[in-house]
């Protein structure tokens, strides 16, 4: 291990693959598979209300009705009855990183988060395998009523009914297999309330680890924004690399309400042998602003396409994605957007990188309602090939029921042009360098969206996997 | 100045739709029959806007003043009906529109103007004298309109469509920009043919004085920040090619 | 008999919920016969048994509806071209639809061969099945261009299952108008096997009242420096419904290849719809893919230039029609055939023609 590389801004793939050892006997691990008696323990050890209880074997009982989606990626190789849906660290929450534990402390500070929240976060809350390790809020925003917690404590602390309000009404159980899984065995995540009015200047983060092997991760994320309020949530992923699969099945419901703004960035950096079946939707009232900024540069598969429901007049949504997949990598990600009421606008713009070996697919839906009149919709998405041994695939699907929507469409796939590798190595660089620099240029647009040092981790991310160093 | 009168803006002012953004304030112009007026200013003075204005795009809203043209108030018709009273405009970026010949344009815009059939025969020996007059080879005629033309022969179609539509008054919205000697000259020898209809009037919006030189400039109009700052004759142009708009500018 | 039959199925499949990946024909038909046809052939081709080239060429519908046709009986006429040779006149296929009938052909062009297809289906009858196969097969350097058009009666169904093979250097140049028919369905499958062979394909429709046009298009470039150019231009009106999927794949080893498909979509009133899968599949790093598509109502540029000429608003709302259909009927050279579709536009379309005296 290198220990320089212990800063956000000096990235390198050793640095997310440090793992602590879970045999010291500081873990409870639940055993493998999913059955009742795992959701009834997991509920149990979370001391739940009934009706969470309740909820969870309904969503067990959909998740053995549902089969394996029959469009994406091959998941064959995912066998649940190998996954360990619940581990946790046997320590409580805590408000200081003082108190947490040394080894998930450490593994927090290698990855520079602590010193990312004195910098430039306004909260953060960190989640280490199942349960959420850490949790803060500066003083001024906790003031301001601004809530931001993990979904757990929210129900014990008062706010046991908004939960029961919002919790799995957007991303229902019914929806696929793992958002019936997500339901039976969540945990963790977090829960952010903005209160009408109240506008966080700066982010919020969460960052998710799964340290343990062979086990899931299944975090649920509700963050509702009030009317006129304004926010920024960041999440950032990631994992060690281990032989055996690891599953992501998280869910994030957002509640964007009259006016108010959500932004959402994710920088997902999962190991390789991760499969990220991830759920994201957002619905937006009345001239709300929903912003999805997202790289997704790790995991073995992914199915990630945030989905945006633009339900008042005026709402508006923007997707930035990019996605590089490399070697072993299965990458299908994307986005959704469904106008469902007048003036609504929605723009999707993608990046997406292949190379050595890896296969991207960039997967869209945008639905046009009947009622949606007026409305705009932009799609553009781009490929990069970078040898023939890798694939790029663009599958956008588009339903339009308006006859005065406005919908443009536009798909790129290419390769890094000769002459540009040719004109920047007439001035000196070496043919990789050029390359890289090309490709940086292409993941401009996304990486000039997030905050600074997500936009450099990115950067490096991009020169890490062009250099060609397998991790 | 003694013409009759064919074009008066009055107190016009107008801008973009819902935002309400003004982009023109307070107009007055006043065209004769027969006159040539050229329009000068700086990029973004709203010279193009004021085109459009005239010719009724209804992207821009006038939120007061008035437009009559020819003894009548058009302030409130649409392009069509301008276009079939007399006024013509020149797009700086013609729109293509597959499947449609120029002489199948052209033909059904005149009869939609005169308001009567027009012979193929009639009409194609007009069509083939224009064409001659503006060095277009007459192949032309059966290319979809626009498609695939050089930025050159699209500014040729849009002065073919005003030497056969025979307009009152023939807006020039930078007609002369982008375009090489050559091409300057035929768009000056377009000019001149509609010209020598007497009674024939000519707005030219421009910042070159290129397709100037062979004309009677009667009247010009300095416009900056959507404002007219000066006017004066024809030698205007040439001052303000010597010393260029900053006199006005500053004075904003 | 009963028909239950899954059709344009998509390479790629995508969300389950859109419904988008294909679509169901279920039908009680008669007996299914062949179509009456009438074909004028030039001097110079030959006509024989076409039964073992059917089979061998893939289509576009997908196999329920290959296995339909397949198992009607009757000759397939093989028409084939001689080498070297270039044909002024067209190979004109004249398909008078009944009321439950299939039409299955292959066209075969010999290497160096240069041919013109101009195909029409139509129908006395207003309402039937139709199911028209013909397969192409273009030898080293052969040229075809094919000009089809449909203007069958207004409750037929309608299936057209096209398939060709290009060897190097072919070129296969489409133009098609679609009219007619309640519901209609063209599955096209090109496989681009020779070197720098070529696929393109201009489409244009007017769908209105409850109409359906539902497409497969496939260009699978496997030769290099393939190419290919899929283009639609269409006008909905009233409840009518288009599904356009269209899929661009391109091979591994197709290295310089180039494909594109744009879609331009014009909805006239409240009640179209208008869905779209176009894909593209890359397994090959030197090659430029691309895809465009709009949709909507006449831009407000487009509106304001031809007004400013003189034009009312439904004078540019009838001309922009005909004008994206006469992108296409300008390929018809066959008079006969080009009055039928004149005449359609002017009595059941009441399109004004622009060329009107």
């Amino acid at each position: 291990m290198n220990n320089n590389k212990n800063s956000i801004k000096d990235i390198d793939r050793t640095l997310y693959d440090f793992k602590d050892d879970e045999s010291r006997g500081d873990f409870f691990r639940e055993k493998e598979g999913i059955t009742e008696e795992i959701v009834r323990h997991i509920s149990e050890e979370k001391e739940e209300p009934q009706w969470m209880l309740d909820f969870r074997l309904k969503c067990l009982k959909i998740y053995k009705e549902t089969p394996m989606p029959v469009w994406g990626p091959d998941i064959s190789e995912l066998d649940m009855d190998q996954i360990a849906s619940y581990v946790r660290h046997k320590s409580e929450m805590k408000n200081n990183w003082e108190d947490v534990p040394e080894d998930i402390k450490n593994t927090f500070e290698r990855l520079g988060i602590p010193q990312a929240e004195r910098l430039s976060l306004a909260g953060v809350g960190a989640q280490y395998d199942s349960e959420i390790v850490y949790h803060n809020l500066k003083e001024e925003v906790k003031k301001q009523g601004v809530i931001y917690t993990d979904v757990e404590t929210a129900m014990k602390t008062g706010y046991e009914d908004i939960v029961k309000d919002y919790f799995m009404t957007l991303v229902l159980p019914t929806d696929h297999k793992f958002a019936a899984l997500h339901g039976a065995v969540w945990s963790g995540g977090s829960f952010v309330y903005v209160p009408k009015g109240v506008k966080v200047d700066i982010p919020l983060q969460s960052y998710f680890r799964l340290n343990a092997a062979g086990a899931g991760q299944f975090e649920h994320t509700l963050i509702i924004v009030e009317e006129g309020a304004d926010v920024h949530f960041i999440e950032g992923c990631s994992a060690p690399k281990y032989n055996v699969a690891n599953l992501h099945a998280g869910c994030v419901e957002l509640f964007v309400k009259k006016n108010a703004r959500l932004r959402y960035s994710t920088i997902e950096n999962w190991s390789k042998n991760m499969f990220n079946l991830n759920t994201k939707r957002v619905v937006v009232d009345e001239g709300g602003k929903m912003e999805w900024v997202s790289g997704s540069f790790g995991s073995h598969v992914s199915y990630l396409y945030p989905m945006t429901i633009l339900k008042g007049e005026g709402a508006q949504m923007t997707y930035t994605g990019i996605t590089f997949s490399g070697e072993g990598q299965n990458l299908d990600t994307g986005a959704k957007v469904v106008h469902l009421a007048p003036r609504t606008t929605s723009v999707i713009t993608s990046k997406s990188i292949s190379k050595s070996g890896g296969i991207g697919t960039f997967r869209s839906s945008v639905v046009i309602a009947k009622q949606a009149k007026e409305s705009k919709c932009s799609v553009s998405c781009d490929s990069l090939m970078l040898d023939s041994i890798s694939r790029a695939d663009t599958v956008p699907a588009m339903d339009i029921r308006a006859h005065d929507a406005d919908v443009g469409h536009e798909a790129k796939i290419g390769r890094i042009s000769d002459e540009a590798v040719f004109y920047l190595m007439s001035r000196g660089m070496t043919e990789e360098d050029a390359k890289a620099l090309i490709v940086s240029g292409f993941a401009d647009s996304v990486s000039k969206e997030l905050p600074l040092e997500y936009a450099v981790e990115m950067n490096n991310l991009i020169k890490l996997e062009m250099s060609g160093h397998k991790t | 100045m003694s013409a009759e009168n064919l074009l008066t803006l009055k107190n016009l002012t107008a801008g973009v739709g819902e935002a309400g953004i003004e982009i023109l304030h307070n107009i007055d112009l006043r065209i004769g029959k027969g006159e040539t007026h050229v329009i000068m200013g700086p990029n973004g003075a709203g010279k193009s806007t004021l085109g459009y204005t005239i010719m009724g795009n209804p992207l821009y809203e006038i939120s007061s003043g008035n437009i009559i043209f020819d003894g009548e108030d058009i302030t409130a018709l649409t392009a069509d009906k301008r276009a079939k009273k007399g006024i013509f405009l020149t797009f700086q970026s013609p729109v293509e529109v597959p499947g449609l010949t120029i002489r199948q344009f052209l033909r059904n815009a005149l009869q939609e103007i005169k308001g009567e059939r027009i012979k193929f025969s009639e009409f194609n020996r007009k069509l083939r004298s224009v064409m001659d007059t503006l060095s277009f080879a007459e192949e032309y005629a059966d290319r979809d309109i626009n498609v695939g033309f050089s930025g050159g022969e699209r500014k040729k179609a849009e002065i073919l469509q005003l030497l056969m539509l025979e307009p009152k008054l023939a807006i020039l919205d930078e007609t002369d920009s982008g375009l090489d000697v050559d091409a300057v000259k035929t768009v000056s020898a377009g000019i001149s043919e509609y010209k020598k209809n007497k009674d024939g009037s000519l707005l030219i919006i421009t910042h070159n004085a290129a397709i100037l030189e062979a004309l009677h400039v009667d009247k010009v109009h300095v416009v900056v920040k959507g404002k007219i700052v000066a006017e004066g004759d024809g030698s205007l142009v040439e001052e303000i090619n010597r010393n260029g708009f900053e006199r006005y500018t500053n004075e904003q | 008999m009963n028909m239950d039959l899954k059709v344009n199925i998509s390479p790629a499949l995508t969300f389950s919920w859109m419904k988008i990946n294909d679509d169901h024909i279920k039908l009680e038909t008669g007996e299914l016969g062949v179509l009456d046809s009438k074909a004028d052939i030039p001097e110079g081709i030959s006509v024989s048994k076409g039964d073992h080239d059917w089979s061998k060429v893939k289509a576009g519908c997908g196999k329920d509806v290959a296995a339909l046709i397949s198992d009607v009986k009757g000759d397939i006429p093989l028409f084939e071209t001689a080498k070297d040779k270039s044909y002024s006149k067209p190979l004109v296929l004249r398909l008078k639809a009944t009321a439950a009938g299939v039409y299955k052909a292959v066209v075969k062009l010999a290497p160096g061969s240069e041919l013109t297809v101009i195909e029409h289906t139509d129908s006395d009858i207003p309402e039937g099945f139709a199911a028209v196969s013909v397969k192409y097969i273009l030898g080293e350097g052969a040229k075809l261009t094919l000009v089809k058009s449909q203007t069958l009666g207004d409750k037929f169904i309608y299936i057209d299952d096209m398939g060709s093979e290009l060897a190097d250097n072919a070129v296969f140049e489409a133009f098609r108008t679609d009219l007619g028919a309640l519901k209609a369905y063209q599955g096209c499958n090109s496989e681009l096997t020779g070197e720098a062979s070529s696929f393109k394909v201009l489409g244009s429709y007017y769908l209105r009242g409850s109409q359906l046009l539902d497409f497969n298009y496939i260009a699978s470039h496997d030769g290099k420096m393939t190419e290919s150019d899929m283009r639609f231009n269409g006008v909905l009106k009233d409840e009518s419904m288009k599904t356009f999927r269209g899929t661009l794949d391109f091979k591994s080893g197709c290295a310089g290849a180039v494909g594109a498909e744009y879609e331009d979509v014009m909805l006239l009133t409240d009640g179209v719809g208008t869905r779209s899968l176009p894909i593209i599949l890359c397994g090959e790093e030197d090659v430029v893919g691309e895809h465009g598509a709009s949709v909507g109502q006449i831009p407000d540029v487009v509106l304001f230039y031809l007004m400013s000429r003189g034009f009312s608003r439904e004078a540019c709302e009838n001309m922009l029609i005909n004008s994206r259909l006469n992108t296409t009927i300008s390929k018809i050279s066959d008079e006969e055939i080009k009055k039928i579709i004149l005449d359609y536009l002017k009595n059941k379309l009441d399109l004004r023609s622009i060329d009107e005296e």
